[in-house]
């Protein structure tokens, strides 16, 4: 509504802000040490500037909640632009092959060696920025030989060539030796691994100018959601917003893939979750998506440390297993989240 | 008399338009109109006349293969997309709506094309949020939720939008196609009083031959991608051009005042006519 909008903006904002805030807050508090929340934040004020507990709090994982921060968002926002520029509940990042060719450039770039960095980029990203870009270009070809760049021909074409990366995955990781199979398939499950700030300054300038673009874009998709040809009649450059929002997001999600490896589920849930809520109105739903993507993906990070702790502490045996990866604790947490999401959308 | 050849204040002309969709067959025009403000245009014709394409062309959303539409003094292809948007107002056939949207939302949509920087409405749209719905009756079910209207409440709240745009040309595409009856004339009935208050030029394209006649000042009637008859609603609208083009037979009745255009049998010959136009036009 006209005058509601405001007001609901403004509670979207406060509530999604509050949870991140919370976030970020427990985040240098928890982790498979033990460093408590009131150590964690003592030791940044401490005299001591290289204490145990200042490392593990402020060098280890306070860059790692900033990671899945950014890793959460970026994937919560594309995912919610991706919905309505395919027209598709199911349209993310990944099911159109976008993150799957990031995937399989990275993946080649790891096997290949070739881990550096170029004028600030590290390889990787190039890497997988390649793959997306590959993918894209195969999949808008495609398109246009059926007129329209987005809808369901686009969708379909995406989800096959998916299939091919990933089955170009397996052959690649099917060639390396067992250590190198390891890292590859510890890779591809997601890792927000980390140590100091070096790769976060490294994602930063991939990430956040697409992100502002696809926030800009708020009010065309509005108009978008309601039919390209009345967005058009409104003024909107319709053909433009595509392919912008479309490279936008193959930009930031592929920067994501290459430092995070493929984690699914976010963009998908995330922003159903910001719809059921908070409604249509995109100006709402994209920064809601990103305060929630963030949050989800720290609170997921947090289980990936906590859980093989609880586990152990009710079996009473001593815990070696380190974090779980960061897509198992997605999709546990994502899919009965989203299956009860599905049930309340009947009714 | 009014008609619509008259060439002074028109707001929209189109001078011998053209239009063909890449390799297909169907080729539009050549097509010139003068359309002026506080008058309705019926736009009518059978299946894949071209009247959709027609109406398109006038919105700014494809562009003639030949010739010109001009908004004003101005092309409409030098307008900026948003600049175009505040004069002209195109409502497509199924406009669809966002689950959950509410009706208010959707019209507030309409206010697009005079968005400022801000990123929420202002007073000003508020305003003429509130008048539009007033004006098309849809204030009761502001705040109820798009997929519980009934079509032809949720058709009057796209109409709102419509309005919402401030719009000098209003255009509608089988606003009528999917409405019971009394929703038929509702709508209509609307148009009739909007094209007259707010001084709007109103095209429309419909198959109800008798609404047209009923409430348009002008028809323009399309025959395969040609204009077959075009001037006030009661030269064209007749048995003797409306036969030749439908290939159905037509009689009038006298009612009430009013005459009525009553559709007879298939006329045998008329495949054969419309092969005839196909290879001439196609």
């Amino acid at each position: 509504m006209a005058g509601v909008s405001k007001k609901t903006f403004a509670i979207a904002m406060i509530v999604c802000g509050f949870v991140l805030a919370v976030m970020i807050l427990i985040g240098p508090g928890i982790g498979r040490q033990d460093v408590g929340i009131i150590d964690a934040w003592r030791s940044l004020f401490d005299s001591e500037p290289n204490s145990i507990h200042y490392s593990i709090a402020w060098q280890l994982r306070f860059p790692r909640t900033l990671k899945a921060l950014l890793a959460g968002s970026v994937l919560a926002l594309c995912g919610a632009v991706f919905q309505t520029l395919f027209r598709n509940p199911l349209a993310t990042p990944y099911t159109v092959g976008i993150a799957s060719g990031a995937s399989l450039g990275a993946l080649i770039c790891y096997k290949l060696h070739w881990v550096t960095t170029i004028l600030g980029i590290s390889s990787v990203s190039i890497g997988a920025l390649t793959g997306a870009i590959g993918v894209l270009l195969v999949v808008l070809l495609l398109a246009r030989s059926t007129a329209r760049i987005t809808g369901n021909t686009l969708l379909l074409a995406g989800v096959t060539i998916g299939f091919f990366c990933s089955g170009m995955m397996m052959f690649i990781t099917s060639l390396a030796d067992v250590s190198e199979t390891h890292k590859t398939v510890r890779w591809l499950m997601g890792t927000l691994d980390t140590y100091g700030h070096v790769e976060l300054s490294m994602l930063l300038p991939l990430t956040i100018p697409p992100c502002l673009l696809l926030l800009w874009f708020a009010r065309d998709l509005n108009q978008y959601s309601v039919g390209s040809e009345l967005a058009a009649a409104r003024g909107v450059r319709v053909e433009r917003l595509e392919i912008l929002a479309i490279i936008a997001g193959s930009l930031a999600v592929s920067a994501i893939v290459s430092m995070c490896g493929p984690i699914g589920f976010v963009g998908l849930i995330i922003p159903h979750l910001v719809r059921l809520a908070f409604g249509f109105d995109h100006r709402i739903v994209l920064p809601a998506s990103i305060l929630l993507g963030g949050s989800f993906l720290i609170g997921c990070d947090f289980l990936t440390a906590l859980a093989p702790h609880w586990y152990g502490q009710l079996t009473h045996t001593a815990t070696t297993t380190a974090r779980l990866p960061i897509g198992v604790m997605t999709a546990i947490v994502g899919t009965p989240v989203f299956l009860i999401l599905l049930c309340s959308r009947r009714s | 008399m009014k008609t619509v050849t008259k060439t002074d204040h028109a707001i929209i002309q189109l001078r011998g338009v053209r239009f063909g969709y890449g390799t297909s067959r169907m080729f539009l025009g050549p097509i010139d109109l003068h359309i002026q403000r506080s008058r309705m245009l019926a736009v009518v014709g059978p299946n894949g006349a071209g009247k959709s394409t027609l109406l398109r062309l006038i919105a700014g959303l494809i562009k003639p293969g030949a010739g010109d539409v001009r908004s004003g003094d101005a092309p409409l292809d030098s307008l900026p997309p948003r600049e175009r948007a505040r004069h002209i107002t195109f409502l497509p056939q199924k406009p669809v709506a966002p689950a959950a949207t509410s009706a208010m939302e959707i019209v507030s949509l309409g206010r697009h094309p005079h968005r400022k920087f801000g990123l929420f409405e202002s007073a000003t749209d508020r305003i003429t949020v509130e008048r539009s719905m007033e004006q098309t009756g849809t204030t009761p079910f502001a705040s109820r939720r798009m997929d519980t209207l009934s079509g032809g409440e949720a058709q009057r709240v796209h109409l709102a939008a419509a309005l919402a745009q401030q719009p000098k040309v209003l255009l509608l595409d089988e606003p009528t196609a999917e409405l019971d009856l009394r929703f038929q004339l509702q709508i209509f009935e609307l148009l009739r009083e909007l094209t007259d208050r707010e001084k709007l030029a109103t095209i429309v394209v419909t198959h109800d031959l008798n609404l047209a006649r009923r409430f348009s000042d002008d028809a323009l009637l399309l025959s395969a991608g040609h204009v077959a008859a075009m001037g006030p609603t009661e030269t064209v609208l007749v048995p003797e051009t409306l036969e030749a083009v439908y290939g159905v037979g037509f009689k009038t009745a006298e009612c009430e005042n009013q005459t009525w255009l009553l559709a007879q049998n298939p006329i045998e010959d008329a495949s054969s006519t419309i092969i005839d136009d196909l290879g001439t036009f196609g």
